[in-house]
């Protein structure tokens, strides 16, 4: 079995796409061949300009606008049916992943956290049956799935460890550019975001949850959070109540952070949302109910209201 | 303009007990007991077809809104709420067993494909990204492959053109792209900022509210149960627990001076 990664050149975060399909490999598939990387984007020299690789060839599909209907048409014509697959974790390799597997009859997972080779080591080109673990019921519970149909097609889950890159270009096997009209398409504009939100990569995280009750005393978290050195994220209940808009959110639908600290107030700690902080290095959590899931799940935790605590809070680092 | 929003019922999972997700092995949980939402993305998607009906005013585009879910009979009240809310037809494939629906998103999504071609085809049909539940993402790509519509995926935004177009924003790296696509196409709804439904008037309830669901047995429209090639092998618990130390000083300014000066200060200084 030949394993090939599958790269969003278009993304602006291909790096890291890469850099997490490179800690996969060396974590999971030992053994096993890889072939050439495909990488779909707007031109090869995008690809080309970071100056790194994870596989020594690759075959480029360009197209001046990112449509999907047409990078799924050249993947499929040239899949390997017995190849495994490995898409980025970003919402383009989830989508390609699931259709690719559709179109050729393979099987696919999407947000896959590990993979596992079955136990009687076949011969790497005689593999047929894989093993992948991923989160299920909203991060409450890890699901192992055997998937037995090839070719077989996964997307990342995001946040997998990262492996640094080998410096130096791709060596380009195959240059090939998609059709460029598409009937249902009339026009396509992209626009960047104004200001880049850095949860993602922030230090220290104030998170706000459904026990914030209102935007009015968000002026607090906001304000604790500016004298913390802090970024301000909120739940999912507290985004869907908008009093923070959607690009602050941290869960398994929102942003996956690494903070050194973060603490958390009026967060119940429910499972979807702990994803998105449960690799910080230590939390602190504030909330008023001692048997919120978040109180068993931080490293320090104070039964409270949180805007006594978070207002002593600005006083002291004033 | 034909519009079908697909949406999927889940139980509340914040409210099922600890224990309940420390069994080993399992191959379903129990979450029976738990009261039903609506899928948080599913539910952004219905309310951005009400918000797309509203823009039309004026654009001489009728919009004709229908719902359909996979579930229990419970889920029924849902499809009520949305005839309150002005949606002309709701309809329910009946599988009873929730489990069945858990891992099987080959299944639902031939299911409404069956449904679309069958029975009343669309030009649109909006689903949420993925369920809280079953986190299988997989729904709306598999059925635009069934159905061999084009897909946009991640839609955080959509505005009426004409009879046969649509303005559809959606959330990409580093930005945000807007499309005019030509119907008919698959929508796959993600983070959208109008995420809460709407909720119904007494008035519209009684008065919209009572019409009768469509209900479909699952054998009528698709029989082909097959996974493909994917299969569940196990479910285990995940242990997050932290061996937390409790801060209880006294007072809540008291704890948050013993917060700063003994957990905060020095990890901040080192920064």
């Amino acid at each position: 079995m030949k394993y090939h990664f599958v790269v969003n050149g278009y993304a602006k975060d291909a790096r890291r796409q890469m850099e997490e399909q490179a800690g996969f490999a060396r974590k999971y598939l030992g053994g096993l061949v890889q072939g050439e990387a495909i990488i779909y984007c707007k031109s090869a020299e995008d690809i080309q300009e970071l100056q790194a690789n994870h596989a020594k060839e690759a075959i480029i599909i360009t197209g001046s606008q990112y449509v999907p209907e047409a990078i799924l048409e050249t993947l499929c014509a040239r899949a390997d049916s017995g190849g495994l697959y490995i898409f980025g974790s970003d919402g383009s390799g989830v989508e390609l992943a699931v259709r690719m597997a559709a179109r050729l009859s393979g099987s696919s997972a999407t947000e896959v956290g590990a993979l596992h080779l079955p136990e009687k080591q076949e011969a790497a080109y005689e593999i047929c049956k894989l093993y992948i673990s991923k989160k299920v019921y909203a991060n409450h519970m890890e699901a192992v799935f055997s998937m037995d149909q090839g070719p077989f097609c996964i997307s990342l889950a995001r946040g997998v460890g990262r492996q640094e890159l080998n410096q130096g270009g791709f060596a380009v096997k195959e240059e090939i550019a998609c059709k460029p009209q598409w009937e249902y398409l009339v026009s396509q504009e992209f626009y960047p975001e104004d200001a880049e939100v850095g949860l993602a990569d922030a230090k220290v995280i104030l998170a706000a949850g459904r026990g914030v009750n209102g935007k009015v005393n968000m002026a607090v978290v906001d304000e604790a959070a500016k004298h913390l050195g802090a970024e301000v994220a909120v739940s999912r209940p507290a985004a869907m109540n908008v009093w923070k808009p959607m690009d602050r959110l941290i869960g398994v639908s929102g942003v996956l952070a690494e903070p050194e600290i973060c603490i958390t107030a009026g967060v119940s700690g429910a499972a979807a949302f702990y994803a998105g902080i449960e690799k910080s290095k230590f939390i602190a959590a504030i909330n008023t109910d001692g048997n919120a899931p978040i109180m068993k799940m931080a490293d320090v935790a104070i039964e409270g209201d949180f805007l006594p605590i978070l207002e002593e809070l600005i006083k002291i680092s004033k | 303009m034909k519009i079908l929003g697909c949406f999927k019922v889940v139980p509340d999972l914040d409210a099922i007990v600890e224990q309940d997700w420390e069994v080993e092995n399992q191959r379903a949980v129990d979450t029976g007991y738990a009261k039903l939402v609506w899928n948080c993305f599913d539910e952004g998607a219905l309310e951005m077809m009400l918000r797309l009906s509203e823009f039309s005013e004026g654009l001489n585009v009728v919009f004709q809104l229908s719902a359909l879910t996979v579930g229990r009979e419970k889920t029924e009240g849902f499809l009520k709420t949305l005839y309150a809310l002005g949606f002309s037809e709701g309809v329910r494939i009946c599988v009873e067993e929730e489990r069945e629906l858990l891992f099987s998103p080959e299944w639902v999504s031939g299911l409404i494909a069956a449904y679309v071609e069958k029975i009343a085809m669309q030009d649109v049909v909006l689903t949420g990204t993925q369920s809280s539940d079953g986190s299988n993402q997989k729904t709306p790509y598999l059925l635009a492959e069934r159905l061999g519509w084009p897909c946009i995926s991640q839609v955080v935004g959509i505005e009426p053109v004409d009879g046969e177009h649509l303005k559809v924003v959606s959330q990409v790296s580093g930005g945000r792209m807007v499309q005019q696509v030509k119907t008919p196409c698959v929508l796959a709804v993600g983070n959208a900022p109008c995420a809460y439904l709407r909720i119904p008037t007494l008035r519209d309830k009684m008065k919209l509210g009572k019409r009768p669901v469509t209900r479909f047995a699952p054998e009528e429209l698709c029989r082909d149960k097959g996974n493909g090639g994917l299969q569940l092998a196990a479910l285990n618990p995940i242990d997050r627990k932290r061996n937390t130390i409790l801060i209880d000083k006294g007072s809540p300014e008291e704890n948050a001076r013993c917060l700063y000066e003994e957990y905060l200060k020095e990890r901040l200084s080192a920064l």
